[in-house]
């Protein structure tokens, strides 16, 4: 049975670097679906959605507010050829309700075990409107590698580098952060996969590089010394968000590989100096990530922030604006206080100001947040400074021999488009 | 997870968004003959949906369970002091006004409650 897997695009934030990554979310669904079912996939953000498509049964997987509007108007095209359209994905049950509206049926929760169900009652012209599998979390050991197969690799190729492939080790999560929805979406606890589970779908990717995508893996230390004492031989090298500040940990995510972390600078303190400095003695860089606009913040706590980051040493630094997602509590608080000034979901991309803030107008928190950018890369550019964290890496794969040069043939393409080379 | 508001009735097991299982507190009391609803939220010790995600089903579940006229409903939702230096974690109450329709609670639109509000409901509370 044919079935074609759509990622919609999105528009991408104005001024910085742009990288289309291999998306992690219809990969793992895919990896869900019966061996009856031949999938295709289009990433939209790197091809075009072809309209005069053959398969009758249509798949949209959403992963940010940004891609729904989108995946709502391409749904409602095919479903005007007499196509069904199936949502799922987590920016689907962010906005499940509206979702509904553009679907067939619509999928809520995680997808191992349950697609059988799914695509026989589309087989049987019974398909339900809603499949509802939220907090019915599936046996975490039985999620298997994911269907890497169905991604054009060609299409994820900057002039010849190939972009980071997505993988994660585990799911939920037990921290529960302001702006964050993932307690929602994927339940309050932590739920690791095991460790042999993790690390044979590992040794199933080609790349070298990955970016582990779980949302902190800072959330057992007992499995987190196991998967990283695992993945030393493996020689892979990743990214990721936030690494137990402990010696021991850190030393054995630097002998894993680690290339890179993700971590929230929240305030000027001693202790988040010191902790970007425990990462860099590990030999690991670290991005920054800096959310602007929270209640507590003042144009001048801004302010000092941006400069406190120019003094700490940060690899980068990635800016975003308090975003009121759906199903969050910054989003219950700015509905009750009647902040929200924006509804539009594709401005809901973390660049641009849809609330009021506390201590300042929206004009002036997005000056700020433009200020920010600006100030931070103005000595020395985004690509400028990603170019030297990429050089970091490419030593360490000299050094255990797991460099691989750039693919000659793609080195005039980014991303499925010709490019001129400056020579 | 102790509430700053200490006297909470009951854990309220409610039907959230999707089906998905949920808690809150609750608290019931009289003022001036109206049926005063105390909804806490319990943040981590809630497993499920918030209580403003929901807030017309949950004021219609609270009702049916606790035998309450609608129209004679206070509905307070209440998000405890997190004990965090974070100011959004700072206590607040919302009183919510709903549209009837049919029996359903609608339109809910929220009202912070001043410091007089708070001392007028919870004074002998």
């Amino acid at each position: 049975m044919d079935f074609r897997l759509i990622y919609p695009k999105w528009e991408k934030l104005e001024g910085q670097t742009t990288f289309n990554l291999p998306p992690h979310g219809p990969v793992v669904f895919a990896a869900a679906l019966p061996d009856y079912v031949d999938v295709k996939f289009t990433d939209e953000n790197v091809e075009p959605v072809n309209f005069n498509e053959e398969a009758e049964f249509i798949g949209i997987s959403m992963m940010l507010s940004t891609q729904v509007k989108r995946g709502w108007e391409i749904a409602d095209t095919f479903r005007r050829q007499g196509k069904k359209v199936l949502f799922g994905g987590i920016a689907t049950m962010l906005h499940a309700e509206e979702t509904m509206l553009h679907a067939d049926s619509v999928f809520l929760g995680e997808a191992e075990g349950r697609m059988e169900e799914v695509f026989d009652d589309f087989r049987n012209s019974c398909l339900n409107k809603l499949y509802n599998y939220m907090y019915q979390f599936p046996d975490i050991e039985s999620i298997g590698p994911a269907r890497r197969d169905i991604l054009n690799y060609r299409l994820y190729n900057h002039k010849g580098v190939q972009m980071v492939d997505l993988f994660h080790a585990s799911r939920g999560c037990k921290f529960s952060c302001y702006p964050c929805a993932v307690t929602y979406l994927g339940g309050r606890g932590f739920r690791p996969r095991p460790v042999a589970k993790a690390i044979e779908e590992l040794e199933t990717i080609q790349n070298n590089r990955l970016f582990i995508v779980d949302n902190s893996l800072a959330q057992s230390d007992k499995w987190e010394k196991e998967l990283f004492t695992a993945m030393i031989p493996l020689k892979k090298k990743w990214i990721s968000h936030t690494i137990e500040d402990d010696p021991e940990i850190l030393s054995l995510a630097s002998k894993a590989g680690a290339w890179y972390v993700y971590q929230a600078v929240f305030d000027t303190s001693n202790y988040i100096k010191e902790r970007i400095k425990r990462y860099h003695d590990n030999g690991i860089g670290v991005e920054g990530t800096i959310l602007l606009g929270l209640d507590n913040q003042t144009e001048d706590d801004i302010k000092k922030l941006i400069d406190f980051l120019l003094e700490i040493d940060l690899d980068l630094a990635e800016f975003t604006v308090l975003t009121p997602f759906p199903k969050t509590k910054v989003y219950d608080d700015f509905l009750r206080q009647k902040r929200i000034i924006d509804n539009d979901w594709n401005n809901y991309n973390a660049g641009k100001v849809v609330y009021k803030p506390k201590n300042m107008t929206p004009e002036r928190l997005q000056e700020l947040y433009n200020y920010a950018w600006d100030t931070f890369y103005k000595e020395e550019s985004q690509a400028q400074k990603m170019f030297k964290l990429f050089s970091r890496v490419m030593l360490k794969e000299m050094r255990d021999d797991t460099f691989r040069p750039r693919q000659r043939d793609l080195i005039n393409k980014s991303f499925g488009k010709e490019v001129r080379r400056a020579i | 997870m102790e509430t700053s508001f200490e006297k909470i009735d009951l854990i309220f097991e409610f039907t959230g968004s999707w089906g998905i299982p949920s808690k809150c507190g609750i608290k019931h009391f009289k003022v001036n003959g109206k049926d005063c609803i105390i909804v806490s939220e319990l943040y981590k010790d809630n497993p499920g949906t918030s209580i403003t995600q929901v807030t017309e089903s949950l004021a219609k579940q609270v009702c049916e369970k606790l035998k309450i006229n609608p129209e004679n409903l206070v509905y307070i939702e209440h998000c405890p002091d997190m004990n965090s230096k974070l100011s959004f974690y700072n206590e607040e109450f919302y009183e919510v006004k709903f549209e009837l329709a049919d029996g359903r609670f609608v339109n809910p639109s929220w009202h912070m409650l001043s410091m007089e509000e708070k001392k007028m409901y919870f004074k002998n509370n």
